[in-house]
Protein backbone atom coordinates (compact mmCIF):
# COMPACT_ATOMS: atom_id res chain seq x y z
CA UNK A 1 0.00 0.00 0.00
CA UNK A 2 1.69 3.42 -1.03
CA UNK A 3 1.22 5.96 2.06
CA UNK A 4 2.60 8.67 0.49
CA UNK A 5 1.15 12.31 1.17
CA UNK A 6 2.07 13.21 -1.90
CA UNK A 7 -1.39 14.00 -4.18
CA UNK A 8 -2.02 11.99 -6.93
CA UNK A 9 -3.87 12.54 -10.07
CA UNK A 10 -7.65 12.07 -10.30
CA UNK A 11 -9.29 10.94 -12.67
CA UNK A 12 -11.19 14.43 -13.64
CA UNK A 13 -7.19 16.05 -13.96
CA UNK A 14 -7.47 17.42 -10.41
CA UNK A 15 -5.11 16.31 -7.47
CA UNK A 16 -6.01 13.79 -5.14
CA UNK A 17 -4.81 14.00 -1.30
CA UNK A 18 -4.23 11.18 1.26
CA UNK A 19 -6.60 13.63 3.69
CA UNK A 20 -9.21 13.41 0.77
CA UNK A 21 -8.61 9.78 -0.04
CA UNK A 22 -9.06 8.77 3.73
CA UNK A 23 -12.11 10.89 3.75
CA UNK A 24 -13.19 9.47 0.79
CA UNK A 25 -12.58 5.79 2.44
CA UNK A 26 -14.40 6.71 5.77
CA UNK A 27 -17.45 7.60 3.59
CA UNK A 28 -17.56 4.89 1.75
CA UNK A 29 -17.43 2.51 4.53
CA UNK A 30 -20.48 4.12 6.08
CA UNK A 31 -22.10 4.00 3.03
CA UNK A 32 -21.18 0.10 2.80
CA UNK A 33 -22.23 -0.23 6.56
CA UNK A 34 -25.67 1.53 5.48
CA UNK A 35 -26.43 -0.39 2.65
CA UNK A 36 -25.73 -3.65 4.33
CA UNK A 37 -27.55 -2.91 7.57
CA UNK A 38 -30.41 -5.88 7.85
CA UNK A 39 -32.08 -4.13 9.98
CA UNK A 40 -32.02 -0.49 9.23
CA UNK A 41 -33.32 1.91 11.60
CA UNK A 42 -36.62 2.90 10.19
CA UNK A 43 -37.09 -0.99 10.21
CA UNK A 44 -36.68 -1.44 13.84
CA UNK A 45 -38.83 1.81 14.22
CA UNK A 46 -41.35 0.40 11.86
CA UNK A 47 -41.64 -2.88 14.22
CA UNK A 48 -41.82 -0.51 17.52
CA UNK A 49 -44.72 0.85 16.15
CA UNK A 50 -46.15 -2.10 15.23
CA UNK A 51 -45.14 -4.40 18.21
CA UNK A 52 -46.75 -1.30 20.26
CA UNK A 53 -49.97 -1.44 18.39
CA UNK A 54 -50.35 -5.13 18.27
CA UNK A 55 -49.39 -5.79 22.00
CA UNK A 56 -51.06 -2.74 22.93
CA UNK A 57 -54.11 -4.30 21.12
CA UNK A 58 -54.50 -7.53 22.70
CA UNK A 59 -53.96 -5.26 26.38
CA UNK A 60 -56.11 -3.51 25.53
CA UNK A 61 -59.00 -6.71 25.32
CA UNK A 62 -57.83 -8.58 28.51
CA UNK A 63 -57.29 -5.83 30.89
CA UNK A 64 -60.73 -5.88 32.04
CA UNK A 65 -61.44 -9.64 32.22
CA UNK A 66 -61.76 -10.59 35.80
CA UNK A 67 -61.20 -13.42 35.23
CA UNK A 68 -58.03 -13.72 33.39
CA UNK A 69 -58.78 -15.70 30.14
CA UNK A 70 -56.47 -15.04 27.35
CA UNK A 71 -56.49 -12.77 23.86
CA UNK A 72 -59.55 -12.83 22.03
CA UNK A 73 -60.82 -14.07 18.73
CA UNK A 74 -60.75 -10.51 18.09
CA UNK A 75 -57.07 -10.54 18.89
CA UNK A 76 -56.02 -12.63 15.93
CA UNK A 77 -56.58 -10.75 13.10
CA UNK A 78 -54.21 -8.27 14.56
CA UNK A 79 -51.26 -10.83 15.26
CA UNK A 80 -51.60 -12.23 12.23
CA UNK A 81 -51.13 -8.47 10.15
CA UNK A 82 -48.02 -7.63 12.80
CA UNK A 83 -46.99 -11.20 11.61
CA UNK A 84 -47.34 -10.84 8.03
CA UNK A 85 -46.19 -7.12 7.53
CA UNK A 86 -43.23 -7.38 10.02
CA UNK A 87 -41.64 -10.69 8.10
CA UNK A 88 -43.42 -9.08 4.69
CA UNK A 89 -40.89 -5.87 5.73
CA UNK A 90 -37.66 -8.22 7.32
CA UNK A 91 -37.63 -10.81 4.15
CA UNK A 92 -37.83 -7.63 1.96
CA UNK A 93 -35.12 -5.39 3.45
CA UNK A 94 -32.85 -8.53 4.06
CA UNK A 95 -33.03 -9.09 0.17
CA UNK A 96 -32.51 -5.62 -0.50
CA UNK A 97 -29.53 -5.41 1.69
CA UNK A 98 -27.97 -9.07 0.52
CA UNK A 99 -28.62 -9.15 -2.87
CA UNK A 100 -24.77 -10.33 -4.77
CA UNK A 101 -23.42 -10.89 -1.31
CA UNK A 102 -22.22 -14.38 -0.68
CA UNK A 103 -20.12 -15.95 1.78
CA UNK A 104 -21.13 -16.79 5.77
CA UNK A 105 -24.22 -16.09 6.99
CA UNK A 106 -24.28 -13.68 10.12
CA UNK A 107 -24.79 -16.61 12.45
CA UNK A 108 -22.96 -19.99 12.45
CA UNK A 109 -24.90 -23.71 12.19
CA UNK A 110 -24.53 -23.61 16.20
CA UNK A 111 -25.46 -20.29 16.92
CA UNK A 112 -28.62 -20.93 15.22
CA UNK A 113 -28.99 -24.27 16.67
CA UNK A 114 -28.44 -22.50 20.18
CA UNK A 115 -31.63 -19.73 18.90
CA UNK A 116 -34.13 -22.59 18.20
CA UNK A 117 -33.49 -24.52 21.13
CA UNK A 118 -34.04 -21.45 23.00
CA UNK A 119 -37.44 -21.15 21.71
CA UNK A 120 -38.04 -24.86 21.87
CA UNK A 121 -37.47 -24.60 25.26
CA UNK A 122 -39.45 -21.84 26.22
CA UNK A 123 -42.83 -23.19 24.48
CA UNK A 124 -42.00 -26.29 26.02
CA UNK A 125 -41.74 -24.88 29.80
CA UNK A 126 -44.85 -22.46 29.22
CA UNK A 127 -46.47 -26.09 27.92
CA UNK A 128 -45.38 -27.42 31.10
CA UNK A 129 -46.09 -24.64 33.62
CA UNK A 130 -49.86 -24.47 31.72
CA UNK A 131 -50.48 -28.42 31.89
CA UNK A 132 -49.53 -28.04 35.32
CA UNK A 133 -51.50 -24.96 35.97
CA UNK B 1 -53.03 -18.87 36.92
CA UNK B 2 -49.87 -20.06 35.57
CA UNK B 3 -46.95 -18.10 34.32
CA UNK B 4 -47.67 -19.87 31.00
CA UNK B 5 -50.58 -17.03 30.55
CA UNK B 6 -47.90 -14.75 30.73
CA UNK B 7 -46.91 -13.28 27.05
CA UNK B 8 -43.56 -12.14 28.77
CA UNK B 9 -43.04 -15.82 30.24
CA UNK B 10 -41.81 -16.89 26.57
CA UNK B 11 -38.91 -14.14 26.05
CA UNK B 12 -36.57 -15.13 28.47
CA UNK B 13 -35.01 -17.59 27.59
CA UNK B 14 -34.16 -16.51 24.30
CA UNK B 15 -33.37 -13.48 25.55
CA UNK B 16 -30.64 -15.41 27.57
CA UNK B 17 -29.43 -17.42 24.59
CA UNK B 18 -29.54 -14.52 22.25
CA UNK B 19 -27.45 -12.73 25.06
CA UNK B 20 -25.01 -15.56 25.42
CA UNK B 21 -24.56 -15.60 21.52
CA UNK B 22 -23.54 -11.32 21.50
CA UNK B 23 -21.31 -11.54 24.22
CA UNK B 24 -19.30 -14.52 23.11
CA UNK B 25 -18.99 -12.47 19.39
CA UNK B 26 -18.22 -9.47 21.82
CA UNK B 27 -21.07 -7.49 20.21
CA UNK B 28 -22.36 -4.92 22.91
CA UNK B 29 -25.07 -3.48 21.27
CA UNK B 30 -26.95 -7.30 20.62
CA UNK B 31 -26.12 -8.41 24.29
CA UNK B 32 -28.04 -5.25 25.35
CA UNK B 33 -30.67 -6.27 23.09
CA UNK B 34 -30.69 -9.72 24.62
CA UNK B 35 -30.40 -8.55 28.15
CA UNK B 36 -33.57 -5.95 27.89
CA UNK B 37 -35.69 -9.26 26.36
CA UNK B 38 -34.93 -10.73 29.78
CA UNK B 39 -36.04 -7.69 31.72
CA UNK B 40 -38.89 -7.50 30.19
CA UNK B 41 -39.41 -11.04 30.66
CA UNK B 42 -38.76 -10.55 34.06
CA UNK B 43 -41.03 -7.88 35.06
CA UNK B 44 -43.78 -8.58 33.07
CA UNK B 45 -43.93 -12.12 35.35
CA UNK B 46 -44.62 -9.05 38.21
CA UNK B 47 -47.38 -7.46 36.30
CA UNK B 48 -50.09 -10.09 36.13
CA UNK B 49 -51.27 -11.52 32.67
CA UNK B 50 -52.75 -8.66 31.85
CA UNK B 51 -50.28 -6.36 32.68
CA UNK B 52 -48.02 -8.38 31.28
CA UNK B 53 -49.31 -7.56 27.54
CA UNK B 54 -48.63 -4.08 27.95
CA UNK B 55 -45.20 -4.17 29.62
CA UNK B 56 -44.18 -6.51 26.88
CA UNK B 57 -45.91 -3.36 24.67
CA UNK B 58 -44.15 -0.73 26.14
CA UNK B 59 -40.86 -2.76 26.89
CA UNK B 60 -40.23 -4.20 23.27
CA UNK B 61 -41.36 -1.14 21.47
CA UNK B 62 -38.78 0.98 23.68
CA UNK B 63 -36.22 -1.89 23.07
CA UNK B 64 -36.63 -1.31 19.32
CA UNK B 65 -36.55 2.18 19.73
CA UNK B 66 -33.24 2.13 21.64
CA UNK B 67 -31.58 -0.33 19.12
CA UNK B 68 -32.65 2.12 16.24
CA UNK B 69 -31.53 5.02 17.93
CA UNK B 70 -28.11 2.88 18.81
CA UNK B 71 -27.58 2.00 14.48
CA UNK B 72 -28.55 5.24 14.15
CA UNK B 73 -25.75 6.68 16.45
CA UNK B 74 -23.02 4.16 15.13
CA UNK B 75 -24.03 5.62 11.12
CA UNK B 76 -23.12 8.55 11.76
CA UNK B 77 -19.87 8.07 14.11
Amino acid sequence: MNHTSEPMAAGNGGTFGPEQAAALLDQTTQQARRKFQPSPPWLLVTRAVLVLAALGAIWLSVRGQHPYRGPTAADIPVLIAFIVVNFTATVAVRRHATAGVSGRSRFSQGEIAVLVLAFVAAVVAMVGLGVAG
Amino acid sequence: MSFAWYPTSVLVIPGLAWAAIAAARANWRELATGLAIVVIGIVGAFAGPAGAWAVAAVGLCAMLLSSAAAIAWQQRA
